[in-house]
């Protein structure tokens, strides 16, 4: 079973990696999305896929009973998951800001600082 | 009052100097002296305990996990040097109150914040008994003479000039910290006292070598000694209340304060001295020539403070009582006329708007009283009789004479000092009384403060000298004692008898009158050699800082060329072959086959569909269809998540997945549809390579991690008292409100701050016209 | 827009609404929490939003979603405070047993965690949808 989890998060991360190196500024983000669900996807497997009930207590017990899924991982992906969300709405929000300031969506078209000159050469003049 | 208070006294002073400024106007400089001043006489009643042998430590507790303490530690020798510090400090404070008269005063109180801020970084650098204490002040010297030379920061010389003193005493400082961290390794201390005690253990360790040179870095930089001779000369960019505070008494004594200070400890290492000797024989040879060399007023004296450095340096490096009573009396006798001179010169060039000692002349006429003074002070630069220069020459040639070294120092001594007596002459004589006709006017007279300064310190350097006794037992007999490790019995005196000593004297002060004598000629030649000055000049640093800066700009030119595409690449080819050496070279071995669990055909599917989904991705033509095909990983994932128990994370995954999709839909309305590849066929086929590679590290990683055996003693904790503790049944929930609440205080900050930022990003964004294209 | 699907929005709107303080209050026991919660009931006024326009959405909230996020903030950053005071120990849940109900601090900081969750999706949500209504 394993080895199919890994296969999944590793297609995942390939493609997402694949996405991250194009300059088109959407698919980054798209990128970043499938990076991020297949991260969390691998933080679940590494805390160990035994059991398959919930984390609860049950009623009338007090305290967890053994074939309880490890809550520990679920909590940690529990906020990853929505911080996740809140980094690609800011990255959709930059995106959407980006285009709207250079008129562009692809990151060879960003070239306002290039545009600025190399520092060394402001360095020179100034010297001079 | 206890001694170690003396350093937040001065922190506190050069706080409220600035404000103080504002309301005391003209007479700042008088009212803000009294801080040094008080300083000075609180120390100055230690001067009875310390004369008597006695070494008083003060302990404040500060990073104990660390072992670093706020240790102070008062004995002869650094009782001088505060003395010395505050003394001069308030010298200093009054005459640039006088200086800056034609400023505004925002200025003086930002000039005197700055002298009594380098004043407290002095005296705590002196003071700390802690070497992790010393290196602080040590650097907050550095960092305060860099403002002050570079106090007239609309003068590129000044900004030059600032940063390469920056550049090499900072640059010193970490070596000399490197020095120190050995030190705290090997003897598990950095009190200085307990140094000193367990020295024999330092020596015997096999770091010796190392810590030795790394300190003695550290203290050349700071002293400008060879071949960091370079920076001080320039430093007199520094407005001159600065340089005649900077050369004088202080910063660049430190070097000499920590040779000194460790002159003890690797007594017994056999390089350490005769390193010295050299270094600071080459240094007074350079410096001399270059003394001869430079024209301005204050470069003259500049370069004669370096070639001094250089004696006290080769003081240090000889061994001996009398060569401990040397340096100190060099020390003093240094400090007095070389800031008297400073001040001199100062009013000279303020008062004519000229530098040159070419073009100054005849200034006697105009102010009278300070040309008494720099002859007073140049009398006992030049060492004769009966000023303490005298004295402290005399003690420097004996020191020479007693060692077994063979007789290149001591001719270099002689040549060196026959300088100075020219160098000495030059500066008093020129400037002040001769050529009377190239000064016509000047633009301001002598005030009481330009005028308290030199005089006090030109007539204490004649009254020590006629008195020598009074100082030689209480100030100059326990700095030599405590520098030598045991107590010296000082005859500090004016007239030891003909001695080989006064005969060198003679030969000194002879070739000294016939450099003042051929200086226009001796000058003349040494300008004209170009070559000279290639080698002797700041040609090297020079070369070093370009060399960085083509590094910087090489690697800029190779990483830093604009394209995100290829800093991604970067990094996660890094991350592919980082994983890769760890995967082969760590300590769990690659298992692919593992012990498995029965195949769920259900789970089966849904994980081949996120694999799908995520391939769809790359392969959709127009972003709305990658979009959907994100989604439908993050579904699938969440029902991943359903068929594992986690029934938290599947609510949560679906909600977040709905709320991503209402989101980017709105984005992507608003962007231009994707036409066309944005990578060329052959970039695809590379980043697809890196993709699988990244891709297939990751299976390995991940097929290797099923084998090893988990650690579930927290999730057991949690398991076990979260309802009986914190009376809840959902662990998940109750780690999230309550075992690691403060973790998802931090995450729900980053979820406000994210929300905000975007918020704020597209505020108004819609009222603008549409894009350029 | 259709009149039927406008009153099917309001009404899944307050469902939703419902639901999400459910599952808000029954987190510490059975699945659900603050963030659940909060993602749904920013999800219901999504809907509104998409349905009628921000408008609504906006004056159903009744605050401002910057606002209601700074309070979930200090709310869930308060309720660690009187831990600190009785144990020297910041973010130490107090609890008060009633009946068989535990109610404590940790409810607070829960409803905190809700609050901020609101507040930061709706932020998106009504910026991103405000240019569309315009």
């Amino acid at each position: 079973m394993s080895l199919v989890y890994a296969l999944a998060i590793a297609v995942q991360m390939g493609c997402g990696v694949y996405l991250l190196l194009s300059r088109h500024v959407v698919r980054i983000v798209l990128g970043v999305v499938l990076l991020s669900a297949a991260t969390n996807l691998l933080i679940f497997v590494a805390g160990g896929l035994v059991f398959t009930a919930p984390p609860v207590i049950v009623q009338g017990t007090q305290t967890l009973g053994a074939e309880a899924a490890n809550p520990l991982p679920q909590a940690l992906i529990l906020t990853a998951i929505v911080i996740g969300f809140a980094l690609v709405a800011f990255a959709a929000a930059l995106v959407l800001k980006t285009y709207r300031a250079v008129g562009s969506v692809l990151t060879s078209g960003h070239t306002d600082a290039e545009a600025l000159g190399s520092p060394f050469d402001a360095e020179a003049t100034r010297n001079a | 009052m206890s001694f170690e208070w003396s350093i937040l006294m001065a922190l506190a002073g050069a706080a409220i100097a600035r404000p103080a400024a504002t309301y005391l106007g003209s007479r700042t400089g008088w009212v803000m002296a009294l801080v040094p001043f008080l300083i000075f006489l609180s120390l100055f009643q230690h001067l009875g305990t310390v004369a008597g042998g006695e070494t008083v430590i003060a302990h404040l507790s500060w990073v104990p996990s660390l072992g670093v303490d706020l240790a102070f530690r008062l004995d002869g020798f650094s009782l001088l040097f505060a003395l010395l510090i505050t003394g001069i400090g308030t010298l200093v404070t009054l005459y640039a109150g006088a200086y800056f008269a034609d400023k505004p005063h925002w200025e003086i109180g930002r000039f005197l914040a700055l002298i009594l801020l380098f004043m407290t970084a002095m005296l705590g650098t002196v003071l700390s008994d802690d070497l992790i204490v010393m290196f602080v002040f040590w650097e907050l010297t550095s960092l305060t003479s860099f403002m002050l030379i570079g106090f007239d920061a609309h003068k590129a010389e000044a900004r030059k000039s600032a940063i390469q003193s920056l550049l090499v005493t900072g640059g010193g400082g970490l070596v000399l910290f490197a020095g120190i961290l050995i030190i705290g390794m090997e003897l598990g201390t950095f009190s200085f006292t307990e140094v000193l005690a367990r020295s024999d253990e330092l020596v015997a360790s096999p770091w010796i070598g190392v810590v030795v040179v790394l300190i003695m870095i550290g203290a050349f930089t700071k002293s400008a000694q060879f071949p960091f001779h370079f920076w001080l000369p320039n430093a007199m960019a520094a407005p001159t209340p600065a340089s005649a505070y900077l050369h004088s008494a202080t910063m660049v004594k430190l070097g000499v304060f920590l040779l000194a200070r460790f002159d003890a400890v690797f007594a017994e290492v056999p390089a350490f001295g005769a390193t010295l000797v050299v270094i600071g024989s080459t240094t007074m040879m350079i410096a001399a020539l270059q003394a001869l060399r430079a024209e301005g007023f204050k470069a003259v004296l500049a370069q004669s403070t370096v070639a001094s450095l250089g004696i006290l340096v080769m003081l240090i490096g000889l061994q001996g009582e009398v060569a401990a009573v040397a340096t100190v009396g060099f020390i003093l006798s240094h400090a007095l006329y070389k800031a008297a001179l400073f001040f001199c010169a100062g009013t000279a060039i303020h008062a004519t708007g000229e530098a040159s000692l070419r073009k100054l002349g005849g200034l006697a006429r105009f102010l009278p009283v300070t040309a008494v003074a720099a002859v007073l002070a140049s009398l006992s630069m030049a060492g004769l009789p009966p000023f303490v220069g005298f004295i402290s020459k005399e003690y420097l040639f004996e020191a020479q004479l007693t060692n077994d070294w063979n007789i290149v120092p001591v001719a270099v001594a002689v040549a060196v000092n026959a300088v100075m007596v020219g160098v000495a002459g030059v500066v008093s004589i020129r400037p002040f009384y001769f050529k009377s006709h190239r000064v016509t006017s000047v633009k301001h007279g002598e005030t009481p403060g330009l005028l308290a300064g030199p005089l006090l310190l030109a007539s204490g350097g004649i009254l020590i000298g006629l008195f020598p006794n009074a100082i030689g037992q209480s100030l100059i007999g326990p700095a030599a004692s405590a520098l030598y490790g045991s107590p010296i019995d000082v005859s500090f005196q004016l007239w030891h008898g003909l001695t080989p000593m006064l005969v060198l004297s003679f030969a000194v002060v002879a070739i000294g009158t016939a450099i003042v004598i051929y200086w226009d000629a001796i000058h003349t030649y040494l300008r004209q050699q170009d070559g000279l000055y290639r080698l002797l000049g700041d040609r090297g640093y020079h070369r070093v800082l370009d060399g960085v800066l083509g590094a910087a700009r090489g690697s800029t030119r190779l990483l830093q060329n604009g394209d995100q595409r290829r800093y991604t690449s970067v990094v996660i080819a890094t991350v592919v072959i980082g994983l890769a050496i760890a995967l082969v070279a760590g300590p769990a071995a690659i298992s692919i086959a593992s012990p498995e669990g029965a195949l769920r055909i259900s789970l089966v599917l849904v994980l081949l569909l996120t694999a799908a989904g995520a391939l769809a991705t790359v392969k959709a033509r127009s972003l709305i269809a990658g979009l959907v095909c994100v989604g439908i990983v993050g579904f699938a994932l969440a029902v991943i998540f359903m068929l594992n128990g986690a029934p938290d994370l599947a609510l949560t995954q679906i909600a977040v997945e709905t709320l991503l999709v209402i989101l980017l839909t709105a984005v992507l309305l608003r962007l231009p549809a994707r036409q066309k590849h944005s990578r060329t066929t052959s970039e695809r086929r590379r980043d697809a390579l890196l993709a699988t590679c990244f891709g297939g590290v990751i299976f390995i990683a991940v097929a290797s991690m099923s084998a090893i055996p988990i650690d579930l003693r927290l999730s057991d904790y949690f398991g076990e008292t979260s309802y009986l503790d914190a009376y809840g049944r959902n662990v998940v929930n109750v780690i999230l409100v309550d075992y690691r609440a403060i973790d998802t205080l931090g995450e729900i900050a980053v979820v406000a701050f994210a929300t905000i930022a975007a918020w704020a990003l597209l505020r108004g964004s819609a009222a603008r016209p549409g894009p350029k294209e | 827009m259709s009149i039927i699907f406008s009153t099917m929005s309001r009404l899944f709107f307050a469902l939703m609404l419902i639901v999400s303080i459910y599952m808000l209050f029954r987190g510490h026991n059975e699945p659900g929490g603050g963030f659940v919660g909060g993602l749904i009931a920013a999800l219901g006024f999504a809907l509104l939003a998409l349905a009628e326009n921000v408008a609504t959405a906006r004056r159903a909230l009744m605050v401002h979603p910057v606002a209601l996020m700074g309070a979930g903030l200090l709310l869930a950053f308060a309720s660690g405070l009187p831990g600190l005071l009785s144990d020297r120990s910041f973010l130490t849940h107090w609890w008060a047993e009633i009946g068989s109900l535990h109610l404590g601090t940790a409810t607070t900081f829960d409803i905190g965690v809700y609050f901020v969750v609101i507040g930061g999706v709706l932020c998106l949500i009504f910026r991103l949808y405000e240019e569309v209504d315009q």
